[in-house]
């Protein structure tokens, strides 16, 4: 929606457990960005991992310029010869997991 | 006396408060880690950043400015999203409308979605806001808007997500919230982003009960110049009306903006009170896609809660 895999990203989990909490609005958001950034840190790395580096400029600059871009997939699809999609939602989930983890321990 | 002493809850919370601090430090860690692990393996991403005066942590509020931009200037400058469609002429629409006395509105706003909204749901073009405006108040009767008074949301096509019951005053209970299957999704613990609708119980009028059962959730916090305009902003939001419409069925409601949400990686845009919910999809329907515009009622002479299709001349009276 507003970022270019927004629509892989859903923590269910994690929202389910958050509702729990009893946070006032400052904290909720504070949290909730948290993990939102931390998503966005995820879904460079994995892409940047896949890309061959001299692509990683033309990939930055397309993400800069319209972050929004679903293209921004078919592009990444096309340098790496695979589907990028299957990359995030695997290390989305990895990464609910990881959060789920220290929501849930101790 | 009914229910446990403070001197029994204390413990309780407590014991929140430690989960919450915890929880904080442990998401900081990992957030750092993630951070690190990003720039580690690849530095040049910083330096890229860095060059542009850009901030990963910032990028939906960059990205929002830029969709807003497009916007605005899209139908002069920038080419149409890929998954735009043809719009159909007003001519055509009328048309349709005026044949559609005998197989019903719902049918006609069902299927004139289908003709022009795309497949998934994304910021939709000034275009297709401003054709969607004329259906609603020609069919519907009700004068709504994409911009209101300068205020536009992110998007005003998304996923809608079922939301608790709100706390309305210290001490409200669930129980208070009326009977039926509506109770079953239960209270958030916390209160709402713009607190407590009273004081106090007595203070609950019945205005207010009607803005707790029918509130929607807009996600204020992602808005491009939500830090920067402050508290001007935050009281436009409070209490603003918005109608909400589920494009797979036609149902509408009108609602209050009561809270901020829900957060972006859950994958939805919008969030609806149990009441709301219902009424758009029934018992079951926990999330969907829906328009959300402004109501343009600065007299607030539009009811909260279902639109009735029979009742277009009414809402027309009320506006006129």
């Amino acid at each position: 929606m507003m970022l270019y895999y927004d629509h892989l990203v859903v923590f269910t989990k994690v929202e389910k457990h958050l509702k729990k909490i009893n946070v006032n609005d400052d904290e909720k958001s504070e949290i909730w960005k948290l993990i939102d950034e931390m998503v966005h840190h995820r879904a460079l790395t994995t892409v940047l991992n896949k890309l061959p580096f001299e692509e990683h400029n033309e990939f930055l600059d397309r993400f800069h310029r319209a972050p929004h871009d679903i293209a921004i997939i078919e592009y990444v699809n096309s340098k790496v010869g695979s589907d990028i999609t299957k990359d995030l939602q695997k290390d989305f989930e990895k990464l609910e997991k990881e959060i789920l983890d220290l929501l849930s321990n101790g | 006396m009914k229910g446990k002493l403070p001197t029994q809850t204390y413990h309780k919370i407590a014991k929140n408060q430690i989960d919450y601090d915890v929880l904080r430090n442990r998401l900081k860690l990992k957030h750092l880690e993630e951070i690190s692990t990003l720039y580690n393996k690849h530095p040049h991403v910083k330096k890229y950043f860095d060059y542009k005066k850009l901030d990963l942590k910032n990028i939906r509020e960059h990205s929002a400015k830029i969709i807003g931009a497009g916007a605005v200037f899209g139908a002069l400058l920038l080419a149409p999203p890929d998954n735009s469609k043809a719009l159909p002429t007003p001519y055509a629409l009328i048309e349709k409308l005026d044949n559609s006395r005998e197989s019903g509105l719902d049918k006609f706003l069902i299927d004139t979605f289908k003709d022009i909204l795309p497949d998934k749901v994304r910021p939709l073009t000034q275009g297709e806001e401003k054709l969607l405006e004329q259906i609603f108040y020609n069919s519907v009767g009700i004068k709504v808007n994409a911009n209101l008074e300068g205020e536009h949301l992110n998007t005003t096509y998304g996923l809608i997500g079922a939301e608790q019951h709100l706390v309305r005053y210290p001490g409200d209970k669930l129980q208070n919230h009326g009977t039926g299957p509506d109770l079953a999704s239960g209270m958030a613990p916390g209160r709402g982003a713009w607190g407590y609708f009273a004081t106090n119980a007595a203070q609950l009028s019945d205005d207010l009960v009607e803005k707790e059962k029918w509130y929607a959730v807009v996600q204020t916090l992602y808005l491009p110049d939500w830090n920067t305009r402050q508290p001007y902003i935050k009281n436009w939001y409070k209490y603003s009306k918005v109608m909400i419409v589920n494009t797979n069925n036609a149902k509408a409601v009108i609602a209050t903006v009561a809270d901020s949400g829900p957060a972006a990686w859950t994958g939805k845009h919008f969030g609806g009170s149990p009441e709301v919910m219902n009424y758009l999809g029934g018992l079951k329907y926990k999330k969907g896609p829906v328009l959300v515009f402004f109501v343009d009622d600065p007299e607030n002479k539009i009811p909260l809660g279902p639109v009735e299709y029979n009742k277009t001349n009414e809402y027309l009276t009320k506006l006129n």
